[in-house]
């Protein structure tokens, strides 16, 4: 077993307001710079980019899962992690039959690009992805188990956007994976969100919209024995010598 | 009613964008989960809520809303404010809370 540094939360040019640079190979050499092992891709309510990043980090040593920010019926985001690409598709079908008929206004939100792993546009998405969806964020984290994925509480520490902000607290036998807290706190700020997390694994992410966000100070290190999808499930768990390591340090503010 | 004189005739507001001050509104809108109020809200009705987030602009951009009117004191973030001056969305804050807002509203004339 070894230590990998992971950043479990990175949108792509398909989330409308991600930058330009978000590209497939971009993403990917990004993350090797900052010897980045395992990533999860994320963006709002779709999986669309997943393949384009899957291909792209081929050879690369960056490990990359499937995933979705998917944002609740209450406003609440939540990272929905998926053990490879089949079920990724199936479970953004399932988000996407529950998306508001609302349309994109790139001029307006930004543009919402499908890409190959080459940063070739393949299709624009149509349907605005930014919009809450008709699930609650608990039918959403259930929805997530059903599919063999792992569900994480975005950004808990947000005033806008998080489970916390929108219904005040976590409840006990809620069950979600992990809680995610923004790269921007300090220490000091962490440690009071650390009480709100309960008995769950705490990660730190980028939610990187462009390739400066991604960096070794917004990523979460583990113990695991290779960087995977299941490795990372074990580690959320805390089984079988897995961990998840407190992302800040302990001595300083 | 013009937005002009629905701010007028509220006490304890403070205007952070004034825009389309002579535009005539009859209807009204309050809620705080922006997906709610997406599926839901009128269009071309003014918005009461206390949600300060810049995409507040977004929805109200979405449901052509001429007015948000942030209850209970509440102060929009820099970028809420610089994106409804895009948007030419008139933005103020109110004193009151939201129940005491829809109330004034309401009697002013202002309806679902």
């Amino acid at each position: 077993m070894d230590l990998y540094r992971m950043d479990l939360h990175i949108h792509t040019v398909l989330s409308p307001c991600a930058e330009l640079d978000m590209g497939a190979p971009d993403i990917i050499s990004r993350c090797r710079e900052e010897d980045i092992d395992l990533i999860a891709i994320t963006d709002h309510n779709s999986a669309l980019n997943c393949e384009a990043l899957n291909r792209a980090s081929t050879g690369s040593g960056v490990e990359v899962i499937c995933g979705l920010e998917v944002q609740s019926s209450e406003d609440i985001h939540v990272l929905c992690l998926m053990p490879d690409l089949e079920k990724a598709r199936a479970f953004e079908e399932w988000v996407r039959k529950r998306l508001p008929p609302y349309r994109n206004i790139p001029d307006k939100f930004g543009d919402q690009f499908v890409i190959d792993e080459d940063n070739h546009v393949i299709d624009e998405y149509e349907i605005l992805l930014v919009q809450g969806i008709d699930a609650t964020a608990d039918e959403i984290i259930e929805k997530t188990r059903s599919f063999g994925g792992l569900s994480i509480l975005a950004h808990i520490d947000r005033p806008a956007y998080s489970y916390v902000a929108v219904l005040g607290m976590i409840p006990e036998n809620l069950e979600v994976d992990a809680v995610e807290l923004s790269g921007r706190l300090t220490g000091s700020e962490a440690l009071f969100w650390l009480e709100k997390a309960g008995k769950r694994s705490v990660i730190r992410s980028s939610d990187a919209h462009t390739l400066k966000d991604i960096g070794q100070e917004r990523t979460t290190m583990a113990l695991l024995g290779k960087p995977s999808f299941h490795e990372l499930s074990l580690a959320l768990k805390g089984v079988d010598g897995r961990k998840v390591l407190w992302p800040w340090d302990r001595n300083s503010p | 009613m013009k937005i002009r004189d629905i701010l007028g005739n509220l006490e304890g507001v403070t205007t952070h964008v004034a825009a389309g001050e002579d535009v005539e509104i009859t209807r009204g809108f309050v809620g705080d989960l922006l997906s709610f109020v997406m599926g839901s809200a009128p269009e071309k009705a003014l918005w009461v809520t206390i949600q300060n987030h810049v995409n507040v602009a977004a929805v109200a951009l979405l449901k052509e809303v001429p007015l948000v009117l942030l209850a209970s004191g509440r102060v929009p973030s820099l970028e809420l404010k610089d994106q409804c001056h895009k948007e030419g969305i008139a933005l103020a804050s109110v004193n009151m809370d939201s129940f005491e807002v829809c109330g004034r509203l309401f009697a002013m004339g202002v309806r679902n």
